[in-house]
């Protein structure tokens, strides 16, 4: 096959090969997950839900835990007449049931069974406060009855009684209510396995405090002993350890004892609410010999020493001191690259001894935007900011506020959003634009190289049947010119004039052209001469001390044969630069 | 001569290079489930870890038959209704003692349990979940139900787009925070009660098993490689390394789909006549060029 027609082959080929490669470049199959998000109604492309938030039970189910023990102490603290105590559990069940309800509204659960126990938690909080409200009126009605009685005004006296009974009324089936939210508020806890221990006992409670209202004479009011002495040792408590850093768990214990005339009982079965720096920590119960325990882990305690003591219905313990100490944290912060429209996601966590729960973190962008954020159970946590374009410094911060744990603040971390609006540089089509262009280049050098080399057609040290004139066979043996040098014994000088003579100085002048080219083949061993122009013969003798006169004799050449009229002025320098170009041969090759 | 024979060698190599990328580049595609696709949703990672040794593709019915009681048969998302031959086949690979196992979510699949005479189905619907293994309540986390499972059970799984069961015994279990979304709107509706859904379950049929996982996706390159859904991985490679053989349902399969390029260069790959034409004609026209050269 022609040597020409092989390489326009390849190069078609080597080009088709490049063009189908950039037909698809835009789009390979070689492609990363991350960035492959066309749509599928079989599967969601999970590499690309990686960057956004996440929420699970996991995340959800401590604080509607929380929710729900709430009933348990309330109805405890309105049961013994804590009524101050009442009161701020129900503020913070409230302020807990805002947050709940953000969430069903967040999580679209409108319909499950997170949003049925916020309903009926709900219901229980409103007969709680309607009990603690009873109660507080009945006390006063009840003091105010006293009163009159003392001052012998009956007709007062029988007023205030009416309007005790009045209320009293108002809380019949009040219990039946309670009980059903809380069958309800059990039922669904239960489906996601959610401790409903608290809750339940608060339905007890509450039938307690309603017998108590119905019926005052029969089971008179126990009011708030404001006289008892703590340490009465009628009910104990001890703390192991008695000091503790974050999350380390404390065992709180005792026992609960009864005075009946002289003799002192076990109280099995009754109520003991642990107190921290006086607000209720925990409830539990006496086991049926008196005895209570109670695992709580330190958690929102501030660092430093705590005052605990226990209540039982009718005594208070000795105050124990809970001495926590301060740990230190580390806040780490992690930032996505900036989408188009500036987005980043800011991850992270909070760290101390363990995780750190629930912790508010304040992710600061530039030392002026504060936004606040929380950490999950796992101590992590995340949030979206947009950003405007520029370079812009992100750190986040964790106070430690109301936890035994030092402050921390992250490492700061520099973001740049293009200052082209909607434009993200595609950095990884860049590299395949500038490999593909590195590939063309190298392809394109490699091929002008050879090509370069093919046109010189220099081949060292070729067989010496290919030299032209050297092989009885050749076809590149001019028969006329080797004729008229070798068999007559003709100088080219004499070969010139005969032919200027008998056919003309163009005819001439290529005779003596195909001497010199014949010569210079042979001395530069060029195969196939005859298919080179006259130019790129000149341009196969370089280095040789007759190359210069050669080219002179071609540019003279060319002029006499293809340029028209020729002079006399032009033969003559013709005839110089072959003489010259033809003694410097000769000198070559002697 | 050495200058240009190096300067060949390269122009040589760099068209090799081209040639290896555009076939490589062309004989993947991007269908959904294919073994040939190397994104997100095919599930080429998945069979290039299974030991050629011990798998087997099934393309015709009759190959299914005279395989010992401990082969296992994996069909993986079924695109249509199986064909009378196909279900004796199946039915006969039962009666033998060995063990089915369909992953399947869109119910093609319930033509497959009836004709083989389970009683396990696939439910339509969405199985939706708060327990999510991403932002989106289809990514479902499913637990495991049972400690005595016919293959080992990893503690969780990560579906995507799963469906619910009805029938059989239940091995993995979607938590109590789930429910089936009928209506494909991401949301709880009223009549889409919560609760837990079965994803995966077996019965015995006749002296074999039948297993059925309600998703495929299970298979595909985006939960199966990542490094958080190695619980998927490592069931999916325990359950691939049975005792007895592993067989791979290539008749009724979305794996075995390829189109254009890749589906010409899998037929020629897989029907041994032509592959054994084309060997002939490489290894004559190798004869030719050396002979050519030899001259």
């Amino acid at each position: 096959m022609n040597v020409k027609r092989r390489y326009v082959i390849v190069a078609v080929f080597f080009v088709g090969i490049l063009a189908a490669l950039a037909g698809s470049i835009h789009s390979p199959l070689l492609y990363s997950l991350e960035k492959d998000l066309f749509p599928s109604p079989f599967h969601i492309n999970a590499e690309a839900l990686k960057d956004q938030g996440l929420n699970s039970t996991s995340d959800v189910l401590p604080d509607v835990q929380d929710f729900i023990d709430f009933s348990g102490p309330i109805s405890l603290s309105i049961q013994i007449h804590d009524i101050e105590q009442a009161r701020r559990d129900l503020e913070r069940f409230q302020k807990s049931r805002g947050s709940i309800k953000n969430l069903i509204v967040k999580l679209d659960m409108n319909e499950s069974e997170i949003a049925e126990i916020e309903r009926n938690s709900a219901l229980q909080r409103e007969i709680l406060e309607s009990l603690m409200n009873t109660s507080v009126t009945l006390e006063s009605l009840q003091l105010m009855e006293i009163q009159y009685h003392s001052e012998n005004n009956q007709d007062m006296a029988t007023t205030v009684r009416l309007r005790g009974e009045e209320i009293r009324k108002k809380v019949k089936g009040l219990n039946t209510q309670y009980r059903n939210a809380t069958e309800k508020v059990t039922q669904s806890a239960k489906k996601i396995g959610l401790n409903t221990t608290r809750n339940e006992e608060s339905s007890a409670a509450v039938d307690e405090i309603v017998r108590t209202i119905e019926n005052p004479a029969a089971t008179p009011v126990v009011v708030r002993d404001t006289v008892l002495i703590p340490g009465d040792e009628r009910v104990s408590l001890f703390l192991r350890p008695e000091t503790g850093e974050y999350r380390d768990v404390i065992e709180y214990m005792g026992i609960s004892l009864t005075l009946r005339g002289n003799t002192t009982l076990r109280a099995n079965k009754v109520p003991i609410v642990l107190y921290m720096d006086d607000l209720p920590l925990a409830t539990v119960q006496t086991d049926n010999f008196g005895y209570y325990n109670a695992k709580i882990p330190i958690e929102r305690t501030k660092a430093g020493a705590h005052t605990v003591y226990a209540r039982s219905p009718t005594s208070r313990s000795v105050n124990r001191t809970l001495t926590v100490t301060a740990v230190d944290s580390a806040t780490f912060l992690n930032v996505s690259k900036p989408d188009t429209s500036g987005l980043v996601n800011c991850s992270g966590s909070v760290m101390a001894n363990y995780p750190v729960r629930s912790a508010s973190v304040e992710i600061l962008w530039d030392d002026s935007h504060v936004l606040v954020t929380k950490t999950d159970a796992r101590g992590e946590f995340i949030k979206e900011i947009e950003l405007p374009p520029g370079r812009h410094t992100i750190v986040a911060k964790f106070s430690g506020s109301g936890y035994p744990i030092n402050p921390s603040e992250s490492k700061t971390v520099s973001v740049d959003v293009s200052l082209t609006p909607g434009y993200e540089p595609d950095y990884g089509l860049i590299l395949i634009i500038i490999i593909s262009a590195i590939i063309l280049l190298l392809s394109a050098a490699a091929a002008r190289w050879y090509l370069r080399r093919m046109t010189n057609k220099v081949l060292p040290a070729p067989d010496p049947a290919d030299i032209p004139g050297t092989s009885p066979d050749d076809e590149d043996s001019p028969g006329t010119l080797e004729d008229l040098l070798e068999d007559k014994n003709e100088t080219l000088g004499a070969g010139y004039a005969r032919l200027l003579r008998e056919q003309g100085l163009t005819a001439a002048s290529r005779k003596a052209y195909e001497h010199l080219a014949l010569r210079l083949a042979r001395d530069m061993r060029v195969k196939r001469y005859r298919s080179l122009t006259a130019r790129e013969m000149a341009r196969t003798c370089r280095g040789k001390p007759y190359c210069s006169a050669f080219a002179r004799f071609i540019a003279i050449y060319e002029r006499v044969r293809y340029g028209g009229q020729v002079s006399v002025k032009d033969q003559t320098v013709f005839e110089t630069a072959m003489n010259s170009a033809e003694d410097l041969m000769e000198g070559e090759h002697h | 001569m050495n200058i240009i024979r190096a300067v060949t060698w390269i122009a040589g190599i760099v068209i090799c290079a081209s040639v290896f990328l555009l076939v490589v580049h062309l004989s993947a595609n991007n269908m959904e489930f294919s073994r040939y696709n190397a994104g997100w949703n095919g599930t080429s990672s998945f069979f290039f870890d299974l030991d050629r040794h011990q798998t087997i593709d099934i393309r015709k019915p009759g190959e299914l038959a005279g395989y010992p009681g401990n082969t296992t048969l994996l069909i993986i998302a079924p695109h249509r209704a199986p064909t009378t031959e196909e279900l004796a086949a199946y039915s006969a690979f039962l009666k033998d003692g060995n063990t089915i196992f369909l992953a399947d979510d869109f119910g093609t699949g319930n033509a497959i349990l009836a004709g083989i005479g389970s009683r396990i189905t696939i439910l339509p619907g969405n199985l939706s979940s708060l327990d999510r293994a991403y932002p989106d309540p289809y990514s479902v986390i499913v637990y495991r139900a049972t400690e005595d499972g016919p293959v080992p059970l990893p503690v969780s799984l990560a579906l995507n787009r799963p469906a619910p069961l009805e029938g059989g015994s239940s091995l993995m279990l979607s938590s109590v925070m789930s429910w089936v979304d009928l209506n494909g709107d991401k949301r709880l509706n009223l009549g889409e009660g919560m609760g837990t859904f079965p994803v995966m379950t077996t019965e015995t049929v006749g002296s074999g098993r039948i297993i059925v996982l309600s998703d495929p996706s299970i298979f595909i390159n985006s939960m199966y490689s990542q490094a958080e859904n190695a619980n998927n991985r490592e069931f999916l490679k325990t359950f691939a390394s049975p005792k007895g053989p592993l067989l791979i349902d290539q008749m009724n399969s979305r794996s075995a789909d390829a189109n254009g390029f890749s589906g010409i260069l899998h037929v020629l790959r897989n029907t041994i006549s032509i592959e054994l034409i084309i060997i002939g004609a490489l290894l004559l026209g190798t004869a030719w060029a050396w002979k050519k050269k030899a001259i």
